[in-house]
């Protein structure tokens, strides 16, 4: 019984920690036929048109960054606003219930806020803003931020809170006002963290699929301004999925999502350096 | 487990009446349709239909877009694909496809109920969607910059639109992408400056349809050929299709299937 | 200068967090005002009679009730699938592991949850195509393979909720038993587990959230726009959310548009109520022992 207990606890851990492991397996089993063609290149270089066979992934790329940076952008202007207010203004009753609603928007599913948007943001954009922009980078990027507040939110909370009461309190004792304590104790103390919680907003909106495909307009040119429409890497793997499993075309999806582990990966492993790093600072 | 098998035969024996399901008499399993987006409402009702009759019968319907069905069937992922385009050769020659054909359809080019468009010659069509032209003010009516709104590339609908309404033009890579017919109208009804193409069974009242050289895409004009961009909706199945494809085929182009083909604003085939 | 520099920013603060504010509340009352005018009886099972619905006796077509159906299906089983591997993997980790190995597991479990859950959806997906071309000519993207990966999607919460329920009991209360004679194995069952048994609860219940609401995963491995309710898990099914993204893509009349707000509320409702309740275990539990997570 206890040898039996012992074998699962072995089988698990190899099994959840091979996970990952497998996932890239799969990723450059079908992607590693483009890596020695003479196209490898293309896909960072050119557009994509199947009919011509070009299949450039840049477009796509471009679409990405700017979507998931102006939404951390947005995202991190609200949460960071939200998070200050409630550790270190509000009044500790408002700050609990604010808290408590944004943690509970965490539950929020993804696609009811592209549904939502869809049938209310994008007609008004189209209909009283910017004549039929309604599908543009800018509504997908507020939206997402939406979806990343959260996220943002209690990481930041969490880093206002990792200042030592005890600076605080002196603080405070000295005769220093709410302002000052936040300005000059709170905010310099905090950073890291801070910072911390925005690169990993931004891989939340990076990851994300359902707002970017539906309401970014999916389009296949360069994105030059706030309001074209773009598409992104998760939207394009989305988009692409159901083709040809021989073809070029879905081969290049999974180059797609082996950019987008590459990237999870950096990230996560850059944070996990930032926070070792404060553990034994 | 007797229970079902009870009610199975309730039912089959209620459904005697109703002859015109008759084929899927004794039929059962799962047969999974993917593909072109124009079929999938008509076909909803019918699966509807068999599904209430014959609970041993599950059918599923998903989209994607015809060169998806038609790419699923030939790997064998699917039973039928549904196609708003006939299959190449090369796809057929390599899955040995066999294609039915159970409605006729057009494509009509759409804008927004309140475009003053309402006519369009073939030149300006390839300018517009390859983005040559691109404001109203360059067609002579007021409004500002077009916003075209165009299909994915495995869409039938707009392989038809290339080779029948631009004349093989380009598509201008600015366009929005949309996926699938129902969405492309309602894209082009939230949008003013909307210019896009849709199948005439999926269009309504919300959208405007416009006529090419002035020929209108009435329902008779596509069936005496004055209106040139039209299509087959095509079932594919890969090989000849197993006995529940089979009837299934067999009730969409019977004559029950012809009125319910019609309902959806599709047009019969003539046998 | 500095003095107004602060107070410019905190003007900002209160006005970014009053845009956030006002934009939440038009969604929230945008969407309880479409779903609850939305909402009925036949919204979900049509017309066909409610009880035979529900036996399993009469299909329904035109209503939400397959999708939810699917949306059960596929939660519980990935959950089946997810919670022993999760559950051990973070019993091994916090009780047994070398700090090495503590630390390799929490980097992947971080990697893993971080990961685009799209890709997650195509790994999916291509394992399939692997398994169909290579192996069973039978498999198809279908339930089973969903639930797969939604429990790929889920390991991830279940082990780091665990793990970091089981870390922080108090030294007092983890080496009771020890200290009265019980083996590790014992302690760990009869002393450590149920202890943290609500913060396991607490987490399954939001990993349960977590599938739920999933789309991408989903949309990539098997769900479809019309399936009926599965009656095997290697068939294709319908679920909420992808309903939901379906609608938003192929209505075609109002009443489509207003089954999808339906849909939308009861998925909010499953979804906040999941998330409250891990949030009031939590809060139960902080206040008990004096510990938060």
């Amino acid at each position: 019984m206890k040898f039996l207990f012992k074998f699962g606890l072995v089988v698990s851990v190899i099994t959840t920690s091979s996970l990952v492991f497998l996932i890239l397996a799969f990723l450059l089993y079908f992607s590693i036929p483009l890596f020695d063609s003479a196209i490898f290149v293309g896909f960072f270089t050119q557009k994509w048109d199947v009919s011509k066979s070009l299949y450039g992934l840049l477009p796509m790329i471009l679409g990405t960054i700017y979507i998931s940076v102006l939404a951390t952008f947005f995202a991190t202007a609200m949460s960071f606003s939200l998070a200050s207010l409630s550790e270190g203004f509000l009044p500790k009753k408002i700050a609990t219930v604010v808290e408590g609603i944004i943690v509970l928007l965490a539950g929020v599913p993804t696609v009811l806020y592209a549904f939502v948007a869809l049938f209310l943001l994008v007609p008004l954009i189209n209909i009283y803003f910017f004549m039929g922009k309604g599908l543009s980078i800018f509504t997908a990027s507020f939206v997402l931020a939406f979806v990343v507040l959260p996220t943002i939110y209690v990481m930041m909370l969490s880093a206002f809170r990792g200042v030592p009461k005890k600076h605080i309190k002196t603080s405070l004792c000295l005769g220093a006002t709410k302002k000052e304590v936040f300005f000059s104790i709170m905010l310099p103390q905090a950073k890291p963290a801070l910072l911390g919680a925005i690169v990993f907003g931004f891989a939340r909106s990076v990851g994300d699929t359902l707002i970017a495909l539906m309401l970014s307009g999916n389009s296949l040119h360069m994105p030059n301004t706030l309001f074209d429409s773009a598409r992104t890497l998760t939207s394009h793997i989305a988009l692409i999925n159901a083709n040809d499993y021989e073809s070029v075309a879905f081969k290049a999806i999974f180059l797609c999502a082996l950019l987008l582990f590459i990237f999870t990966f950096f990230v996560v492993a850059t944070l996990k350096y930032l926070y070792k790093e404060k553990r034994y600072a | 487990m007797k229970k079902v098998l009870l009610l199975v035969c309730f039912v089959g024996l209620l459904s005697l009446h109703a002859s015109d399901l008759d084929i899927f008499k004794g039929l059962g399993g799962s047969l999974n349709i993917a593909g072109g987006t124009a079929h999938v409402e008509c076909e909803k009702e019918v699966v509807k239909k068999i599904m209430q009759a014959y609970p041993a019968i599950n059918i599923t319907i998903a989209g994607g877009g015809s060169g998806v069905g038609i790419k699923q069937v030939s790997e064998g992922l699917i039973d039928i694909a549904n196609s708003g385009r006939a299959p190449k050769a090369e796809e057929v020659h390599r899955a040995n496809l066999k294609s039915f054909v159970f409605a006729i359809d057009g494509i009509g080019i759409v804008v927004n109920p309140k475009s003053p468009l309402s006519n369009l010659i073939t030149t300006q069509l390839i300018d517009i969607f390859s983005g040559k032209v691109k404001t109203f003010e360059e067609l002579g009516f007021k409004g500002g910059e077009i916003n075209l709104y165009v299909r994915d590339s495995s869409s039938g609908t707009q392989d038809v639109f290339v080779e029948k309404g631009i004349n093989k033009g380009v598509i201008s890579d600015k366009a929005k992408v949309v996926a699938s017919n129902a969405s492309m109208k309602t894209a082009i009804a939230n949008d003013l400056n909307a210019i896009g193409f849709v199948s005439l069974g999926v269009a309504d009242d919300s959208v405007k349809l416009l006529c090419i050289d002035d020929v209108c895409p009435t329902i008779d004009n596509v069936v005496n050929g004055k209106y040139k961009v039209s299509r087959g909706l095509y079932l594919i199945t890969k090989g000849e299709p197993k006995p529940l494809a089979k009837a299934f085929i067999d009730y969409l182009q019977s004559p029950k299937g012809a009125d319910i083909v019609k309902k959806h604003g599709f047009i019969a085939p003539k046998k | 200068m500095h003095k107004i520099f602060q107070k410019i920013i905190i003007f900002l603060f209160y006005f970014f967090a009053f845009v956030a504010f006002i934009a939440l509340s038009v969604f929230f009352i945008f969407i309880f005002y479409k779903g609850v005018n939305a909402f009925s009886i036949k919204l979900i099972f049509d017309d066909t009679p409610p009880l035979d619905a529900l036996m399993l006796q009469a299909r329904v077509f035109n209503g939400i009730f397959n999708a939810i159906v699917g949306s059960f299906f596929v939660v519980f089983v990935s959950i089946i699938l997810a919670l022993p591997l999760g559950f051990l993997s973070s019993i091994y980790v916090a009780c047994y592991a070398s700090k090495n190995v503590r630390f390799w597991m929490g980097f992947l479990c971080e990697l893993l949850s971080s990961m685009p859950s799209i890709v997650i959806g195509l790994f999916g997906l291509s394992v399939t195509i692997f398994l169909h071309k290579n192996f069973f000519a039978e498999l198809y993207p279908s339930l089973l393979i969903s639930a797969c990966s939604l429990a790929i999607l889920v390991i991830p919460y279940i082990i780091k909720m665990t793990e970091s329920s089981l870390c922080q009991i108090p030294f007092s209360i983890k080496n009771v038993g020890l200290n009265l004679g019980a083996s590790k194995t014992q302690n760990l069952f009869f002393v450590q587990l149920p202890y943290v048994s609500k913060e396991i609860l607490g987490g399954i219940i939001l990993a349960t959230g977590r599938a739920v609401e999933d789309t991408a995963v989903i949309m990539m491995t098997g769900a479809v726009a019309m399936a009926g309710i599965p009656s095997s898990i290697f068939q294709k099914y319908e679920a909420l959310p992808f309903f939901i993204y379906h609608i938003s893509s192929e209505y075609s009349s109002k009443e489509q548009i207003n089954q999808g707000f339906g849909a939308a509320i009861l998925l909010l409702g499953v979804s906040l109520f999941l998330f409250a309740t891990a949030f009031a275990l939590r809060k139960i539990i902080s206040k008990r022992s004096g510990f938060g997570i």
